[in-house]
């Protein structure tokens, strides 16, 4: 307890406040600015840190952080360009919510859901740390194999009545997953002699691409006449009581699933955000609807990915196992202070844990503020005219993708899916399965060739592990009942669909 | 019949078929590595899902032209070129060259032309907005992404290399 309340009075001091507000502000701009993300800026950073107590720094760096991981959705919601690549599915919903002249209650949904969910975690996180990062161990191929492919499934939902499209686009995704040098033989695959795509298609360019300029590509075809809608006065709405407890279980099971996911080495706030997006999908009444721009479909992947911050420190701060990319570079932050994570840090420095568990609950307070400024900003952008913004939008975009690998080679890839997204779009071929089979598509291919080995080729391993046999026992029974209502045209019973009976 | 086989999506279903059997061919230089012998080698999931896109193809191209058949959806009519395909073209033509030329011109010279020439593409009338916005956001982009956050914007060559370290 005296622990607790050390930690709570070195937080609570004016140098740490400012510094965690100025962090998450930092960061929120960061990540809404297409290019620019949260482990450059805690990178940038973490020379600053050097001058200040390692409380205060390590405190600076998980406020950027946290403000980063919420601020790629402002640019995913009002321009379809995802500032980070933990907001790419927050534009599935949250662009065509803006396009309809709700930007800023979309942006309200994302801000207050996105602070729910890291608050979320942070409790789980302070509460249960130890144990969860056992868990976190016990998953093995298997299970991530499992994990991905309960997301993937998704696509049969995604697709509407245009499933055999849906499942084509995640056929190209999947594809393009797969170009590049084998991760577990070092094979070159599609690469076709060159070594341009020797490191793979990044998903960033081809999501900019496949989404924004795609879009431009139409706008241009269109025509100014289309692009009136891009006008309007956009003013943050937070979502009111009622609108929230609509919401509840869509922000509970998503704030689970992002702990849970953010707590696995290596996968990260995206992987959540997508899970978070595909359960939202699975227990929904109405699945149809989502991609057309409801609540559900922002708050789901805002709550996911913000609450898989939170976890991701779990396995950083209890086995010095970073859960992201931003951790790793966290990591340098401990080092820089002579310190190495892992769980010898709760028995030496329990109050700089305890320090950094309140700073991440202040921050993500912080992040309602900051985000609403941020988004008040850039919104105002959205009032001018396409014929302004379109070209604008494209030259963000190109630098964002250039700015990942300093890589000509990545503005090209998203040229070419700004092409295949035009094409998609025009021809009625859901975007959305082509991003999420190409996010997802390199741990489901690695996760099975892997276990398979590991299990000498015996594929009950797969069925008979309690948790990855659940899941993919949960997964098959809800594709086959997805792809059986749709082809008989019966009410997906699954999905909450409430057949119809005869008037007595 | 002939009507049906030219919809667009009987189309793309051929092109996607044909890409994929393509690629299927193009698996079979992967080999088979001998630390996993040939079980899930480095082509087995690209089969997978080439194969796949295959079937989901034929499927594709089948319900479309079923469903053209009994009346469901109208049948293809003559292509009809108008002033908004020249628009979508120019918009392509517009981009390829700005990337092309990126690594030859810079991004500091190329980008305010470019996005010049796609204002007036869009449509744009106002020549304040079409002269001033594309020099103040190249000038912004230049100074926080070079001086900033140190991400190397394409320079170009010769006397463009020159003019990018005037700034940065």
């Amino acid at each position: 307890m005296e622990i607790w309340l050390a930690s709570l009075l070195n937080v609570f001091s004016p140098v740490a406040l400012l510094l965690i507000a100025g962090g998450v502000m930092a960061g929120v701009m960061l990540g809404a600015i297409p290019g620019l993300n949260s482990p450059m800026g805690t990178a940038l950073l973490i020379p600053f840190t050097y001058a200040m107590t390692p409380a205060n720094g390590l405190m600076l760096l998980t406020a950027v952080y946290c403000g980063g991981t919420f601020g790629g959705s402002i640019s995913a919601i009002l321009f379809n360009v995802p500032g980070a690549p933990e907001a790419s599915v927050t534009g599935f919903d949250g662009y065509p919510m803006a396009k309809a002249g709700k930007a800023g209650k979309a942006l309200g949904i994302a801000i207050m859901c996105s602070c729910m969910g890291g608050i979320f975690s942070v409790i789980v996180m302070s509460l249960i740390s130890p144990q969860l990062a056992n868990v976190a161990l016990s998953f093995s191929e298997p299970e991530y194999f499992a994990l991905a492919l309960a997301a993937l499934t998704l696509i049969a939902s995604l697709g509407g009545d245009k499933m055999i499209k849906a499942f084509i686009a995640g056929c190209i995704g999947l594809l393009a997953a797969t170009i590049g040098i084998d991760p577990m033989t070092s094979v070159e695959r599609f690469t076709f002699g060159g070594d341009a795509l020797m490191g793979g298609i990044n998903f960033i360019p081809a999501l900019i691409g496949a989404f924004a300029v795609g879009e431009i590509l139409m706008t241009a075809e269109a025509g100014l006449k289309k692009t009136s809608e891009a006008v309007t006065k956009v003013s943050t709405q937070l979502p009111k009581i009622f609108e929230l407890i609509q919401l509840k279980w869509t922000i509970l099971r998503s704030a689970v699933i992002g702990t849970l996911i953010g707590i696995l080495p290596g996968v990260g706030a995206t992987t959540a955000a997508f899970v978070g997006y595909s359960e939202a999908v699975r227990w929904s009444k109405h699945p149809e609807k989502f991609g057309t721009g409801i609540p559900e479909g922002i708050a789901a992947p805002e709550t996911a990915n913000n609450a898989a911050a939170g976890g991701a420190m779990v396995p950083l701060l209890t086995l010095g196992i970073p859960g992201s990319a931003t951790t790793a570079v966290i990591i340098g932050g401990f080092m820089v202070h002579g310190m190495q994570p892992g769980p010898m840090l709760f028995i030496n420095q329990p109050g700089l844990m305890y320090s950094l568990f309140i700073a991440m609950f202040v921050a993500n307070i912080f992040m309602l503020f900051s985000g609403i400024i941020v988004a008040k900003l850039f919104s105002n952008f959205r009032k001018i005219r396409y014929s302004i913004l379109g070209p604008c939008i494209f030259v963000f975009a190109s630098v964002g993708a250039f700015g990942i690998s300093n890589s000509m080679v990545d503005v090209w890839i998203m040229f070419a899916f700004g092409l295949i997204g035009y094409v998609m779009k025009k021809f009625d071929f859901p975007i959305a399965p082509l991003i999420i089979a190409l996010v997802l598509g390199e741990l489901a291919e690695i996760s099975l060739r892997r276990g398979m080995r590991m299990a000498d080729w015996d594929m009950s391993a797969f069925i008979f592990r309690p948790i990855g046999g659940t899941i993919l026992l949960l997964t098959l029974l809800t594709l086959l009942f997805t792809i059986y209502s749709k082809i008989k045209k019966k009410p997906n019973i699954l999905a909450g669909d409430i057949p119809k009976t005869k008037k007595s | 019949m002939l009507k049906a086989l030219l919809k667009a999506e009987v189309i793309i279903s051929a092109i996607c078929a044909a890409g994929a059997l393509y690629l299927f061919f193009e698996t079979k230089t992967f080999g088979n590595v001998d630390v996993y012998g040939s079980k899930l080698g480095p082509g087995f999931w690209p089969r997978l899902i080439l194969v796949s896109m295959m079937a989901l193809s034929a499927g594709l191209a089948y319900n479309t032209i079923r469903d053209v058949l009994k009346g469901k959806i109208p049948e293809f009519d003559k292509i009809k070129f108008s002033s908004a395909n020249l628009r979508f073209i120019a918009a392509v033509t517009l981009i390829a060259v700005y990337l092309g030329l990126l690594p030859v011109i810079g991004f500091l010279v190329s980008t305010p032309v470019m996005m010049i020439a796609f204002m007036y593409l869009l449509g744009e009338k106002s020549k304040t907005w079409i002269f001033s916005v594309p020099f103040v956001l190249t000038l912004g982009i230049v100074l926080v992404f070079t001086k900033l956050m140190y991400v190397p914007l394409p320079r170009g060559m010769g006397i463009f290399l020159k003019i990018s370290h005037l700034l940065y």
